[in-house]
């Protein structure tokens, strides 16, 4: 009986999580496609130098973000950690957790005036994850350099 | 964020548009090590059944920054900079849900090119 139970509950989170985790990740890929089409101007580079017009005084932008894989994801991830291969799920968590955690590097500076970002600099961080845990995360620190673009370009 | 951080120019690039450094002052930085609230926790892990942004450790991770960056700031201040360049951020854990941001960067002293 018991057995049955911690089935039950194990596959009725693992339900929730395909459901809800299906739907926010839709809700997530449109709000990101919206947000990252109205701050197309903002120019991104990784480069340390660039070209700013200097009127306005650059100022470090920073992000964080911690994402988490829902129920469901995470156990396809632990079917594939049995077999090896491309973690496809988790790829694409962290795949889309970059992009909003730049679209948000995007609005701060657009926000404080900026149309440029240089050096721009994305990292894991580790936030010191409990072994015993099976919720998997990820969760990243961002920083660049906001300025306003010189007209000759970067 | 502080009152220091407007009038200090902060940047992640070695130099600074439309400024010429003077005088470099040296290496400031800062940290902080921070553990997860109990609370906190409970909360990421019911939302990680559904995935998506855990705001509790964003949180924790922003509060973090923000007092690495303070104190690497201050230090700056002590120094008589009026920019600091060159910018860079890491993290460890140190123990099972207690992790350290360290923030460093070089004290400078800018002039405006002209």
């Amino acid at each position: 009986m018991e057995a049955l139970l911690g089935i039950l509950s194990v596959s009725s989170l693992l339900l929730i999580g395909w459901y809800w985790g299906a739907r926010r990740r839709a809700l997530h890929r449109e709000s990101l496609a919206q947000r990252e089409s109205q701050l197309e101007h903002v120019l991104v580079s990784s480069s340390k130098h660039y070209l700013g017009s200097g009127a306005l005084a650059p100022r470090l932008v920073t992000v964080e973000l911690v994402w988490g894989l829902d129920r469901f994801q995470a156990f396809l991830a632990a079917l594939v950690n049995l077999f090896g291969g491309e973690m496809e799920s988790v790829s694409e968590v962290m795949a889309r957790a970059r992009r909003e955690a730049l679209v948000r590097l995007k609005a701060d500076a657009h926000a404080a005036g900026y149309d440029a970002l240089a050096n721009l600099r994305m990292e894991t961080a580790d936030i010191g994850n409990d072994p015993q845990q099976r919720d998997l995360k990820v969760a990243l620190i961002g920083s660049a350099t906001a300025y306003r673009r010189h007209p000759a370009g970067l | 964020m502080c009152d220091t951080c407007c009038l200090m120019i902060v940047v992640n690039t070695e130099t600074v548009a439309g400024y010429r450094v003077q005088r470099v002052l040296g290496l400031v930085q800062g940290n902080t090590v921070r553990a997860k609230n109990f609370g906190r926790d409970f909360l990421a892990g019911l939302k990680n059944i559904v995935g998506g942004e855990l705001s509790e450790y964003t949180e924790l991770l922003t509060e973090s920054r923000q007092q690495a960056t303070q104190r690497m700031l201050d230090e700056a201040t002590r120094l008589g900079a009026n920019a600091v360049i060159n910018v860079r951020y890491s993290t460890s854990a140190v123990t099972a849900g207690a992790a350290e941001l360290y923030a460093y960067g070089t004290a400078v002293l800018l002039v405006p090119e002209s």
